[in-house]
C-alpha cells in the first residue's frame, strides 16, 4: 500500500454500475419506498443483524442513481452518503454476501472517507437485496470500527435477513397493488351497489350470480329469488327464443349492444329492457348492464305510430285524387271508345234518311217532312256525338295537333260556306273583314275552321235580325305575332255572372237556353279547349241585350316547329361526326 | 261508263255509296277486305277508288302504298275515306298516296265532287 494522504480522493475506487441499472433503478423508484419514515419491520431486522453480528452498525442500504439511503439504520446518524464511495455500491455488483474483514489492507477501500474518517469503516459486510425480477436493489450490511473476522454462520444468518428485507420490500409492492386494487373494488361496488341501471353477472347456464340491487328495485324481487331461478323464467315468452340466441352468441365471444327482451316485474307488469353484455374470455360468464326502455319506446313507438298515421292520412288524401284521375281517365276512354261505336249506326241512320228523302216520291209530303225530322235529329245526335269526342279526346290527351300553312282568306271562304245556311235561320247578316289579316297563318287549319264555324254557329243562335261579324287581324303587340280572330254579335248577351261558366261543358246560361235556342252546349267548350291546345286563348265580353263579341288570340305554330326541328339538328350533326 | 272501285268492309256504308254512285251512273265494284281491293285495282283497272282506311286484313294505308308504286295502278286515283277525322288524317292519307280526302259521315255533294275533280284531271 503506497498511498498519498494528499491525493486520498484520486485513490478511491468508485463501483461500476451493474449492467441492468437503468431497470434497476426504476423498480427502485416503484418501491416508492425512497426518503419514507422509518419502519419497525425494517428498523427489527437491522437490530437482529446488528446483534448477530455484533457490529455496532447495520443498516437497510438502496442504492439509489448517486446516493445510498438508509432505510433503516443502527449506530449511524447520517441518513445517506455518497454512492461513489459507498461499500453497498460494490456489494450490489454481487450475487452473493460482499465482506470486507478489514479496509485499511484493502486497496479498494483504504483511502475512502468513510475508512480514513467518520465512522471509520474497518471491517463491513453486506447481503444484496435481490428480488425476483432480479434487481439488486441495496444491501442488509453491518459494519464494524475494527477489522473482524465474520464467522460462516454470521454470514449465512445476514444472508438470510437480507431475504427479509426483500420480502418486506416485495411485499410493499404488493400492499401497494392491493390498496389500489382495493379502492377500485370499494368503488366498483358503490357504483353496483348504487347503479340505476341494472348491473349482472350472469353465467351461460342461465342463472344469474350477481345482481345490483336496482334488479329488485325495478323489478321487485328480492336478490335471492332472482339467483335462484334461470333468468328466462322472468323473460316474456314470445323473447324466450331471441334471448337464447343472444345468450349463445355472447358464449362464443361476441358483445351485445341494445339487445331488448321483455322482463316480467313480481306484480305482473311487463318492462323492456334493453341489454348491454360483454362475455368473459372463456365465455361461460356475462358481463351485462341493462335500462329500463319501456317509456322510452312507448314513446318511440308512439311517434312510429303517429308517422304511420300522418303517411296513412296523407294516403288518404292522395287517393281519392288519384282515384279521380284514374276514373276521369276512364271516362274519356270510354266517351272515345262509345263515341266511335256510336257512330257507324248513326251513319246508317243519317245515310238512309238522306236517300229517303231523294227517293221518295214527292207526292207523300208528309212522309219527306218525318223524314227530314229524323234526319234533323240525327244530325244533331251526331254533332253531339262528335264533340264528345273532340272533348274526351283533348281531355285524355289523345287529340294531336296538326301545324298547317294556310291562306287565311281561303279559310274563311269555307268558313263562309259553311255556315250560310245557318245565318240565314234567323234573318241575321253576316260580315268578314279580313283586311288587316295576314295573308297565310300557321296553326291547326281544322281546329280553327271548328272554332270559327262553333263561335259563329252560337252568335246566329243567340241573334235575332242581327249582325254578326267576324273580324280577322294581326297583334304584335305582345313581341309575338299573334292571329286575333273577333266574332261580335247583336244578341241577347251574356250575363256577367255566367261569362266564365259558358265555357264549361253542358252549361249554357240557364235551362231554359236550352230549350229556346237548343245547342248541344258542348260547342263553347270545346272552342276554349282547342284554344288551349293551339297555344292561344279564347276569351268573352259581353253586355246583356246587346251582345256579345267572343275573341280568339292564336300565336303562329310555325315558329314552334321550326324550334323542333332546329332543335333536332344538332343531334343528327352530333351523330354524324359520332360516325 | 266510269268505273268505281269501293273498297269497304260495311255494307250499309258498301250501300249507301253504291245507290248514290249507280244514280249518278257510275259502274260500281266491291272488296271487302284490303288484300282483295289491291287485287281488283291491277285486275279491274277502275276508274277511280274509293278506299277505306280502316280495313280487315290489309289497312288502307298499305292498300294505297302498294298501289302507288305498282306502275300497272299508280295512275288510279284513289279517294281515301276516314272515320277518324282526327287532326292530320289528311295529311297522313295524302302522304300515303291518296290523291283526295273525305272524312266519314260521308257529306256525299262533297264527295261526288271530289270524285268528278279527280276523274277530270286523270
Amino acid at each position: 500500500m503506497f498511498s498519498n494522504d494528499s491525493q486520498i480522493g484520486d485513490f478511491v475506487k468508485s463501483a461500476p454500475k451493474p449492467k441492468n441499472e437503468k431497470e434497476r433503478l426504476a423498480a427502485l423508484k416503484r418501491l416508492e419506498i425512497l426518503d419514507t419514515l422509518p419502519e419497525q419491520s425494517y428498523d427489527d431486522i437491522t437490530k437482529i443483524a446488528s446483534y448477530v453480528c455484533q457490529a455496532p452498525i447495520a443498516l437497510v442500504s438502496l442504492i439509489d442513481g448517486d446516493r445510498q439511503w438508509f432505510k433503516s439504520r443502527v449506530g449511524l446518524d447520517a441518513t445517506e452518503t455518497p454512492r461513489d464511495i459507498a461499500f453497498c455500491a460494490h456489494a450490489i455488483l454481487e450475487e452473493e454476501l460482499f465482506y470486507v474483514p478489514d479496509s485499511s489492507k484493502d486497496e479498494r477501500f483504504a483511502d475512502n472517507p468513510l475508512v480514513t474518517g467518520h465512522p471509520n469503516v474497518a471491517f463491513y459486510a453486506g447481503a444484496p437485496l435481490e428480488t425476483a425480477e432480479g434487481h439488486r436493489l441495496g444491501t442488509l450490511c453491518v459494519i464494524d470500527n475494527k477489522p473482524r473476522v465474520f464467522t460462516d454462520e454470521q454470514k449465512d444468518i445476514l444472508t438470510m435477513l437480507s431475504r427479509q428485507v426483500t420480502q418486506l420490500l416485495e411485499y410493499r409492492v404488493i400492499n401497494e397493488n392491493l390498496k389500489r386494487e382495493t379502492k377500485i373494488a370499494k368503488t366498483m361496488t358503490r357504483f353496483f351497489e348504487n347503479s340505476q341501471d341494472l348491473m349482472c353477472v350472469a353465467g351461460t347456464d342461465g342463472f344469474f350470480k350477481e345482481v345490483s340491487p336496482s334488479f329488485t328495485e325495478v323489478l321487485g324481487y328480492a336478490v335471492s329469488e332472482l339467483l335462484g331461478r334461470p333468468f328466462l323464467d322472468f323473460v316474456h315468452k314470445d323473447d324466450i327464443a331471441l334471448t337464447i340466441k343472444e345468450v349463445g352468441k355472447l358464449a362464443q365471444g361476441h358483445r351485445t349492444v341494445n339487445f331488448q327482451n321483455r322482463y316480467q316485474t313480481k306484480d305482473g307488469r311487463w318492462l323492456i329492457l334493453s341489454w348491454t353484455s360483454s362475455p368473459s374470455a372463456d365465455g361461460s360468464t356475462i358481463y351485462a348492464i341493462a335500462r329500463d326502455s319501456t317509456v322510452e319506446i312507448q314513446k318511440q313507438n308512439e311517434l312510429l305510430k303517429s308517422y304511420e298515421e300522418i303517411k296513412a292520412t296523407r294516403a288518404e288524401l292522395v287517393r281519392p285524387k288519384e282515384e279521380a284521375i284514374e276514373a276521369s281517365n276512364a271516362k274519356s276512354r270510354f266517351l272515345a271508345n262509345m263515341s266511335h261505336e256510336l257512330r257507324t249506326p248513326m251513319n246508317a241512320i243519317l245515310g238512309y234518311s238522306d236517300l229517303l228523302i231523294e227517293e221518295i216520291d214527292s207526292s207523300q209530303p208528309a212522309v219527306i217532312e218525318d223524314v227530314k225530322k229524323i234526319k234533323s235529329a240525327g244530325d244533331h245526335l251526331m254533332r253531339l256525338i262528335n264533340e264528345i269526342l273532340d272533348l274526351s279526346k283533348v281531355e285524355a290527351g289523345k287529340m294531336g295537333v296538326s301545324r298547317d300553312t294556310f291562306k287565311v282568306a281561303e279559310v274563311i271562304g269555307q268558313v263562309e260556306g259553311l255556315v250560310r245556311s245557318l245565318i240565314g235561320k234567323n234573318q241575321n247578316k253576316l260580315a268578314f273583314d279580313i283586311s288587316k289579316a295576314p295573308a297565310a297563318f300557321n296553326t291547326d287549319q281544322e281546329k280553327y275552321k271548328q272554332i270559327l264555324i262553333n263561335l259563329i254557329s252560337n252568335s246566329a243562335k243567340f241573334t235575332k235580325s242581327g249582325n254578326i261579324c267576324v273580324r280577322v287581324f294581326e297583334d304584335n303587340a305582345a313581341g309575338v305575332a299573334l292571329m286575333v280572330t273577333e266574332i261580335s254579335d247583336s244578341g241577347i248577351g251574356i250575363p256577367t255572372d255566367k261569362l266564365e261558366s259558358i265555357f264549361s261543358e253542358f252549361s249554357q246560361v240557364d235551362e231554359s237556353t236550352t230549350r229556346l235556342y237548343g245547342g248541344t252546349g258542348l260547342g263553347l267548350s270545346i272552342c276554349r279547349k282547342f284554344a288551349d291546345i293551339l297555344g292561344g286563348k279564347l276569351s268573352v265580353k259581353s253586355e246583356l241585350g246587346k251582345g256579345s263579341t267572343f275573341t280568339l288570340r292564336l300565336p303562329s305554330l310555325a315558329a314552334k316547329k321550326s324550334k323542333s326541328s332546329s332543335s333536332q339538328a344538332p343531334s343528327k350533326k352530333g351523330s354524324k361526326r359520332a360516325a | 261508263m266510269k268505273r268505281v272501285l269501293v273498297i269497304e268492309d260495311n255494307e250499309i256504308n258498301q250501300d249507301l255509296i253504291a245507290r248514290r254512285l249507280v244514280k249518278k251512273g257510275y259502274k260500281v265494284d266491291f272488296a271487302i277486305d284490303g288484300e282483295k281491293g289491291l287485287q281488283l285495282i291491277e285486275s279491274l283497272q277502275p276508274d277511280i277508288v274509293l278506299l277505306d282506311m280502316n280495313l280487315p286484313v290489309m289497312d288502307g294505308w298499305q292498300v294505297a302504298e302498294a298501289s302507288k308504286v305498282n306502275p300497272k295502278t299508280k295512275h288510279i286515283p284513289i279517294i281515301a275515306l276516314t272515320a277518324h277525322a282526327m287532326a292530320g288524317d289528311r295529311e297522313k292519307t295524302l302522304a300515303a298516296g291518296c290523291d283526295e280526302y273525305q272524312s266519314k259521315p260521308i257529306v256525299f255533294d262533297e264527295l261526288m265532287k271530289k270524285i268528278e275533280k279527280c276523274l277530270g284531271s286523270v
